[in-house]
């Protein structure tokens, strides 16, 4: 055997190795939470065992001995000589430590280390040896015991087969043909013997044989397997007397086998078909893995990539050309390559719980270390990811464990005096959102107080206190991500949280991902990761704009309109400010090349061309939008891959990609473009223009402005009008002392502004508001425009009836309509129906509205009042809080999120911190809610999330939340 | 001294000689050194990423690895009207992520001695003073020494 060789398999010994003590790791702390599972013993006990023998076929005695020495402890454990205590798994997991630095060691230089591990081992041979005496190693001319310990118990057994096993490969000259077999052999051999020897319920030995014969062994193969046997277990020092007794187990029941072959010899046999079940499953499993080097998988990812590129380039010349001889064949290899990409996916799928493969054993030393009950749970370990990215959050995940271990978790005595369990729980879980990977790290230990990350932010000097006062509680916690943070005096003072996090969220973020931290003193901490599948493959629409093109992902896309230009129906663009009627709703729209700041394309050439454009639909959460895009392309499947360092910034972008020409596009994000919806240039430009600075962040809200009658300009929140239409009032019909209009096969109440009945003549644009069945058309005489901007109500409404209050839109003082007004005055049930199928004629409910916009107050209070609550308000937050002590219980909170000084999730972590009042159902209000708030508000103690401009949906979830308040209130609590 | 000089000097002094791949960029001569260099490409099909730095000119594929392009003219503050389409390519490592410095022409490799690099002077512009690691007085011009990490370094707006 070459040097070369021999290098070879010492890499590969250290390769399976250091998985092999990984897996040991964690099965021994399993163990000691599972004494009495043999399985587990007994699969801990093989890897002790292989990673023994291996040792000594590669001459390496220190591993050798110390491996040996844990492998009779836990030997004795299965022969049930010892009780799996602490001690013992803390013994064994020294031994493991002792083992992995040596291997270390033997990676690093090619040879074991010197030193000695005499101390060790003694210790473990004294578990070991405990009433029994130690097995192989010295067990002379005395032979206490039985049989079976004699022979050296379950590892020296297993040694002399293995032994035995490749002395006889190395005899037999067909030798190489038996290797494949030989392991199972091995295994079969051993399982027989303990079988034989202890009476256990099992294949006995004789049986092995039998097989042997029976796959054509001959009757010489078995005797020299037999006499190696006889050498090996001389060879680990069993006398004499006792090999011959074990021989004789090896030849007693030979009759049956012995039939078939020649005379001479006895015994007979052949692995196959012997071996229990359960080891034949694990030989199988060997069969069938292969190590392969990374390098290789990348360099074929990378291969395959350029194929489904080339793929998708030849299609797309296909396409082309109509009827070609290459047609049926290109299908084919379009086939192939689809299946080869995803099989080449596969190979580099990798399940997360590898990466928290030493997790159990780092909270159990911490656990004995720190003197602290703590109890790790793991769920969807799994979650499939990217090899890549899995090593990427390893290292991360370990330290956020280890952190909330360390400092996370109280001690049992502080525990108990702050009334928790005394087991204090850290929870690690991942799962699939949409085409990222949501990992999380949450414990229930002391949190982290926002007050001291205040004191050590303003004492590092990374923002000032006025800073602070304008950032919401969330936002100075993720200060801990600061690299300025981690200083020495955080680590006592701050529990040590800050310690390398910046670390931790710079190592995310070069995966591309995204990394939060939320606390609350003394309920526990929780970091959420949120990470791309890159390299994942998705289906991508292909759009162009302003003569660029572009990936959207397929998922977020509900549909798609074309547009003519010739008769741009549906598309109102007022002042620049584009909205769309998409059937019963008006679509607030956005273009692309707006957002991108793309040069226009000029006019000349938007004449030459289709004469169109198109809308894609799209919806991040509850937010349906449409996107303006000049050309719309096929759908194509696109390799996703991160995008660069320098340009991951920019919201709109969550990934690059090659097309199947060649050219690099960028991949929209649906997530980044909502938010350009309602954060849109021209917003700021307005604001700018009335120069009001009443804006503080809050949400901003469209408003369609229009003009009617006399007097000023008139505005109601775009959100609440379904369509916009525009009919000849000459056409409208008196029914009673209503004024209707035919309308989509129904009859429209018609109704003006002040009351004034609808008589107008001429064509009118007509303000449309849809609810299930009902309709009404509100006639106003021009449109104005659409304006998005933070709403504040200078002037209530007072005396007008029908006008909420009086604001600046657009530099111009503009009345705010009261569409409740309106939509009572046409049918006087509107609002009332659902109210009274929730609890029809019981006492009215109490609700607390906490709001700090006045226009939003005004809206929702006499809509609320009218739906029969009994309505307290509450501006903001602080004031929120005092009300609820001074008048006690309400059945319901309503809580807006974005407020000043206290924001919504705050006040919902207070609100159910408190005694009194943690039992009442809280809902969420904002402008528009993506998955990732409406997670945050549920983490925070919110009982649901409706969107602000919603008021039916306002009203269906109150009643929603009332008639189930008690399951509500458990799931709050 | 001619370059011819310099080679000499090179091969006759026991000091260690350091090879630089040359570059011009408005004019001015760069090197970078030739082990950071991973391929050197003519005019590329290069896609515009709106709203990125100025300073990024877009991406493009190099046999299926999307490289950022960077304009080598915008990060030292030089005009850079209708420069992309024909400029050349150095594709360099940085953060195990691959760029490409858009430069106006590529020329020879030359190895000049690492005794002879000095400093960079205190009053060059500081846009350049940010990227430069050393100056080489060749006989008929000076060579800047490019530092790839102080290119690329800066070039990423926070999020």
């Amino acid at each position: 055997m070459g040097h070369a060789d021999m290098d070879d398999l010492l890499k590969e010994f250290l390769a399976e190795t250091r998985e092999a003590l990984d897996v040991l790791d964690s099965e021994l702390v399993e163990l000691e939470q599972r004494p009495g599972d043999p399985a587990l013993l007994g699969s801990i006990f093989r890897i002790m065992h292989t990673i023994k023998g291996t040792c000594g076929f590669l001459g390496l005695p220190r591993l050798e001995t110390v491996a040996h020495a844990a492998e009779d402890v836990l030997g004795r454990v299965r022969d049930g000589g010892l009780e799996v205590s602490p001690e013992v798994v803390s013994l064994v997991l020294a031994a493991l430590d002792r083992i992995k630095e040596l291997v270390a060691d033997l990676g690093a230089s090619g040879s074991e280390p010197a030193g000695s591990d005499d101390e060790l081992t003694s210790a473990l041979r004294v578990l070991a040896s405990g009433e029994a005496p130690p097995v192989a190693s010295e067990a002379p001319a005395v032979r206490p015991g039985t049989l079976y310990e004699r022979a050296g118990g379950a590892s020296g057994i297993d040694t002399a087969c293995e032994i035995a096993c490749a002395a006889f490969l190395e005899k037999v000259a067909q030798g190489d043909a038996l290797a494949p077999d030989m392991l199972r052999l091995q295994f079969a051999l051993a399982g027989g013997f303990a079988v034989a020897l202890q009476k256990t319920p099992g294949i006995d030995i004789a049986d092995v044989l039998t097989c042997l014969a029976d796959n054509g062994w001959t009757e010489s193969d078995i005797g020299t397997l037999r006499g190696e046997i006889g050498k090996a277990f001389a060879s680990l020092a069993v006398n004499a007397e006792d090999v011959t007794a074990l021989l004789g187990l090896l030849s007693r029941e030979e009759p049956k086998p012995a039939a078939a072959p020649a005379p001479a010899a006895p015994k007979a046999g052949r692995p196959e078909t012997a071996p229990p079940a359960e080891r034949r499953d694990a030989a199988a499993g060997q069969a069938e893995t292969l190590r392969v080097n990374i390098n290789v998988l990348e360099d074929l990812m990378t291969m395959v990539s350029e194929l489904v590129l080339t793929r998708n380039q030849l299609l797309q010349i296909l396409r082309g050309c109509g009827d070609s001889p290459f047609g049926p064949p290109l299908q084919r290899l379009n086939q192939v390559t689809t299946e080869l990409q995803e099989s080449v996916m596969m190979t580099r799928m990798q399940p997360i719980g590898n990466a928290w493969g030493k997790l159990p054993r780092l909270v159990r030393d911490l656990t004995q270390e720190l003197d602290k009950k703590i109890e790790l749970i793991m769920l969807g370990a799994d979650t499939e990811l990217d090899r890549q990215i899995l090593e990427s959050i390893r290292d991360p995940l370990t330290h956020m464990v280890r952190n909330s271990a360390d400092h996370g978790i109280e001690t049992v005595g502080e525990r108990l005096a702050a009334g928790k369990p005394e087991h204090g729980t850290i929870e690690l879980s991942a799962r699939h959102e949409g085409g990222h990977i949501v990992v999380q790290v949450s414990d229930n230990g002391r949190g982290l107080p926002t007050a001291r990350i205040r004191e050590k932010v303003v004492a590092n000097g990374l923002a000032t206190e006025s800073q602070l006062e304008t950032m919401t509680e969330q936002q100075i916690q993720q200060f801990i991500f600061r690299p300025g943070f981690s200083t020495a005096a955080a680590v006592t003072s701050v529990s040590g949280r800050g310690v390398g996090m910046d670390v931790v969220r710079s190592n995310i973020e070069k995966i591309g991902g995204i990394i939060e931290f939320q606390s609350t003193e003394g309920a526990g901490s929780r970091f959420v990761i949120k990470i791309p599948l890159t390299l994942a493959i998705v289906s991508a629409l292909i759009v162009e704009c302003a003569g660029e093109r572009f990936a959207m992902p397929q998922n977020s896309v509900i549909e798609l309109v074309r547009i003519s230009h010739t008769s741009e129906k549906g598309l109102e663009s007022i002042n620049g400010r584009p909205v769309y009627r998409l059937r019963d709703r008006l679509l607030p729209l956005v273009s692309l090349a707006e957002i991108l700041d793309l040069p226009r394309t000029d006019a000349a050439e938007e004449e030459d061309g289709p004469g169109s454009t198109y809308v894609v639909v799209s919806q991040v959460g509850a937010f349906v939008f449409g996107i303006i895009v000049d050309k719309v392309f096929d759908t194509e499947e696109i390799v996703v891959k991160p995008v660069s360092r320098t340009i991951r910034h920019i919201p709109s972008f969550s990934g690059t990609t090659i097309l199947g020409d060649g050219r690099v596009i960028m991949i929209l994000d649906p997530n980044g473009l909502a938010t350009a919806v309602s954060a849109a240039p021209h917003v700021e430009a307005t604001q700018q223009a009335d120069g009001s600075h009443q804006v503080r962040g809050r949400d901003a809200v469209s408003m369609l402005v229009f003009q009617t009658g006399d007097g000023g300009p008139k505005a109601v929140p775009l959100s609440l009008v379904a369509r916009l239409e525009e009919a000849d009032l000459s056409t409208a019909e008196q029914a009673g002392a209503r004024t209707v209009l035919q309308y989509r096969g129904g009859l429209m109440p018609l109704i003006g502004l002040d009351s004034q009945p609808a008589a107008r003549s001429g064509k009118h644009p007509i303000l449309v508001f849809v609810d299930g069945h009902r309709m009404l058309g509100l006639v106003v005489d021009r449109v104005i425009d659409i304006i998005e901007a933070p709403l504040d109500l200078q002037l209530a409404g007072g005396s007008r009836p029908g006008i909420l209050g009086s604001a600046i839109i657009a530099g111009a003082t503009t009345d705010v309509i009261d569409t409740v007004h309106y939509l009572r005055q046409s049918d006087p049930d509107w609002f009332s129906v659902e109210t009274e199928k929730a609890f029809g004629e019981e006492d009215s409910r109490n609700v607390l509205l906490v709001e700090d916009s006045a226009f939003f107050r005004n809206l929702l209070m006499p809509m609320l009042t009218l739906a029969g609550y009994h309505v307290t308000v509450a501006e903001h937050g602080e004031a929120a809080i005092e009300i609820c002590k001074d008048h006690g219980r309400f059945d319901i909170i309503v809580s807006d999120i974005e407020m000043p000084g206290l924001s919504g999730f705050d006040l919902a972590r207070m609100l159910k911190s408190d005694a009194q009042m943690k039992g009442v159902p809280i809902i969420a209000l904002s402008s528009h809610a993506n998955p990732k708030d409406i997670e945050r508000g549920m983490s925070a103690g919110f009982t649901d999330y409706v969107t602000k401009l919603d008021p039916k949906a306002l009203l269906s979830v109150l009643s929603r939340v009332l008639s189930s308040d008690e399951s509500a209130t458990e799931i709050a609590a | 001294m001619s370059i011819v000089a310099d080679n000499n000097l090179s091969d006759t002094t026991t000091g260690a000689a350091d090879d630089y791949v040359t570059m011009s960029v408005g004019g001015q001569a760069f090197g970078i050194p030739v082990l950071n260099v991973r391929d050197v490409l003519g005019p590329q099909n290069i896609t515009r990423v709106p709203l990125a730095p100025d300073e990024v000119a877009g991406s493009l594929n190099l046999r299926g690895r999307i490289v950022t392009a960077i304009n080598m003219r915008k990060r030292l503050g030089l005009p850079a009207d209708d420069f992309v389409a024909k400029a050349m390519a150095v594709v360099v490592e940085h953060d195990d992520e691959p760029f490409s410095l858009l430069v106006d022409e590529v020329g020879e490799v030359l190895s000049l001695p690492a005794q002879r690099r000095e400093a960079v002077p205190a009053t060059l512009d500081t846009r350049w003073r940010d990227v430069a690691q050393g100056i080489y007085r060749l006989d008929d011009r000076l060579l800047i020494v490019l530092g790839v990490a102080d290119v690329l370094g800066s070039i990423r707006a926070d999020a």
